[in-house]
């Protein structure tokens, strides 16, 4: 699971929004905006892991339980995969 | 995650980044390729040289650089652009850019090399223009003979 080509992450003081860049902007022309966690599994998804590695990697990164962590990741995949973000 | 419009952005957040299409301001921005930060604008403070966001009344989203003011209102012109747009109003104007992304590197408008850059667009505009008109107005020949 990656990151489609023509997503990308700028990151200004505290926000984090994802824009569309070359031809992903010819369909998408909205801005999302990430919180603190979304932007960690945005970075992590801009790597290639599982939804497995990034429920771990959630846990080693921030005080949070598998359960909440694996939910939590489920639900930002699903919407990332909603939005069109993502190469499977 | 969510997704809002321009406004809703800049009155949430202070600042919304977008991808700019077109080349009316190469080559500062590359069409889908560089982003801008934009800021809401105070219209009384903003300045020669300035970029901004502004909606037209037919609905279209506009950036580009505060050439001055004249009894009708700002005089915008984008930096490729020959013929310059009269009559711009503060209450179209939606955001101010404050800096932007060449590729992954954050430009502010700040930086020295932004500074001179603008100065130099500023400067040898009047010379650009002639050139630039005649450019647009054969392409828009060629356009409409397509």
């Amino acid at each position: 699971m990656k990151i489609k080509p023509g997503f990308m992450l700028r990151e200004i003081d505290d926000t984090s929004v994802v824009v569309a860049v070359g031809e992903a902007s010819e369909h998408f022309n909205g801005l999302i905006t990430l919180n603190t966690t979304g932007s960690f599994l945005w970075k992590k998804l801009q790597q290639g892991a599982t939804e497995q590695e990034l429920v771990q990697a959630l846990c080693g990164a921030f005080e949070v339980d598998p359960d909440t962590a694996r939910a939590d990741t489920a639900e930002f995949v699903a919407a990332a995969r909603k939005a069109g973000f993502l190469d499977e | 995650m969510s997704n809002h419009t321009v406004e809703e952005v800049l009155r949430r957040d202070g600042r919304y980044i977008a991808t700019p299409v077109g080349v009316s301001m190469w080559p500062m921005l590359r069409s889908r390729t560089d982003t801008v930060l934009l800021v809401p604008a105070d219209a009384a403070a903003l300045r020669r040289g300035d970029v901004i966001l502004y909606r037209r009344p037919t609905g279209k989203m506009v950036l580009h650089r505060i050439r001055g003011r004249d009894a009708q209102g700002f005089v915008l012109c984008g930096d490729n652009q020959g013929a310059a747009e009269h009559g711009v109003q503060a209450e179209w104007i939606i955001g101010v850019m404050k800096g932007f992304f060449r590729k992954e590197k954050y430009i502010p408008v700040t930086a020295r090399g932004y500074r001179a850059y603008m100065r130099l667009v500023l400067w040898t505009h009047p010379l650009r223009a002639p050139f630039l008109r005649l450019r647009d107005h054969f392409r828009r020949r060629k356009g409409a003979s397509a």
